[in-house]
């Protein structure tokens, strides 16, 4: 999904709530994922966002403004918020 | 009703904070309307508005039946091509019906009635849903002041106006049950001039007689046409749709955090070459 939106104004970045540089890195190698993935070590940012369970997802808009947000992954939904802003 | 809309949210954007001369018994009325709005989980009235832009007039009448959280069944009829809709939330879809097309949206509900009255384009609405934002007419040009009374259906209510900067002229209705109904915005100049007259009449704040609309679906017949999902209903860890996550349009709290490789990253880093960032929460342990 990120490779086909790529460069089109829409970027994803993972957080990952309490695990180590290690564990992180080794799941994604494993995984073969090629995802910026940022280090969440006390769980504070996920707090903040009111996070009760994984995964769970937050569309920005570049004014700093929720656009969306899913518990689960719904990319139906996430392409949808995509389209309704005109990236395609 | 992308015009109503636009009309409808100007009172939004056009908030200004010139030193304001707080009135105490109109910040007092304003406080009890604010109490009143958040205490009372149901209301149902009958819906009138009529907004002028030169020399368009677009005359509206429908039915309201609002439940707190996010519950809500509105019928609209009016003039300017916005034939018969019928806006319906459940709490678990809402739908958008509209009579002349015979079609209808499907969304997922917002958690706070944000997409109800985004559809339904009534500030009335969006006081019931959200009764804080009435705190945004004390930021007014002149501040609130009580200047009278007006009868709505036959109900005495209170005036609360404040004046922006350009004479925009703002007025909410506050009835004896310090509920809202009604309001007059006068915003612009000549060519630009809009009035919005919106009323409430008919207000019941009783559960037992709004509860056949609440158990609406679309006639047989209707097509549905697209599907929008803001958020889904399942799948996750047991996460059930409201359960909390941060309300739409707010705004997202910043952060700053570490990289694998040790870098920081902050939200405005993200943010600033994109239009939007898709900020995915996982945890591997």
């Amino acid at each position: 999904m990120l490779a086909e939106f790529k460069g089109k104004g829409f970027d994803i970045v993972a957080v990952d709530i309490g695990d180590d540089a290690a564990t992180i890195t080794k799941f994604w190698k494993e995984k073969d994922l090629n995802l910026r993935v940022l280090m969440d070590s006390d769980g504070k940012m996920a707090e903040k966002y009111k996070v009760s369970g994984v995964p769970c997802n937050y569309l920005i808009g570049n004014d700093g403004k929720i656009i969306a947000r899913y518990e689960g992954f719904d990319e139906m939904g996430i392409r949808a918020s995509l389209a309704k802003a005109g990236i395609k | 009703m992308n015009r109503l809309r636009i009309i409808a949210f100007v009172i939004l954007s056009a908030i200004t904070t010139v030193s304001a001369h707080a009135d105490k018994a109109g910040d007092a009325l304003l406080d009890r309307c604010i109490q009143a709005e958040t205490k009372t989980p149901l209301v149902q009235a009958d819906y009138s508005s009529e907004i002028v832009r030169g020399k368009q007039t677009v005359k509206i009448k429908g039915h309201f039946v609002l439940k707190k959280p996010n519950i809500a069944h509105i019928t609209y009829s009016g003039s300017g091509g916005d034939k018969d809709e019928t806006i319906h939330s459940d709490g678990r879809k809402m739908l958008h019906y509209m009579e002349s097309e015979k079609q209808y949206t499907k969304e997922s509900p917002d958690l706070s009635g944000g997409n109800v009255v985004r559809s339904a384009n009534s500030l009335e609405a969006m006081v019931f849903f959200n009764p804080d934002m009435l705190n945004q007419f004390r930021g007014l040009g002149s501040g609130l002041k009580i200047t009278g009374n007006m009868t709505i259906g036959g109900v005495v209510c209170q005036t609360l106006q404040a004046l922006g900067r350009d004479s925009n002229t703002y007025k909410i209705y506050i009835g004896p049950d310090n509920l809202l109904h009604g309001i007059t915005q006068i915003i612009g100049k000549g060519d630009r001039r809009e009035v919005l007259e919106s009323r409430l009449t008919g207000v019941r704040t009783d559960a037992a007689s709004a509860t056949v609309a609440l158990n609406w679906t679309p006639p047989a017949k209707a097509k549905l046409v697209e599907q929008i999902t803001y958020q889904a209903a399942s799948g996750g860890s047991g996460a059930s749709p409201g359960s909390g996550l941060l309300p739409l349009n707010s705004i997202a709290p910043a952060f700053s955090l570490p990289t694998v490789s040790g870098n920081k990253m902050s939200l405005a880093d993200l943010t600033k070459p994109n239009k939007i960032v898709l900020v995915n929460f996982w945890d591997y342990g």
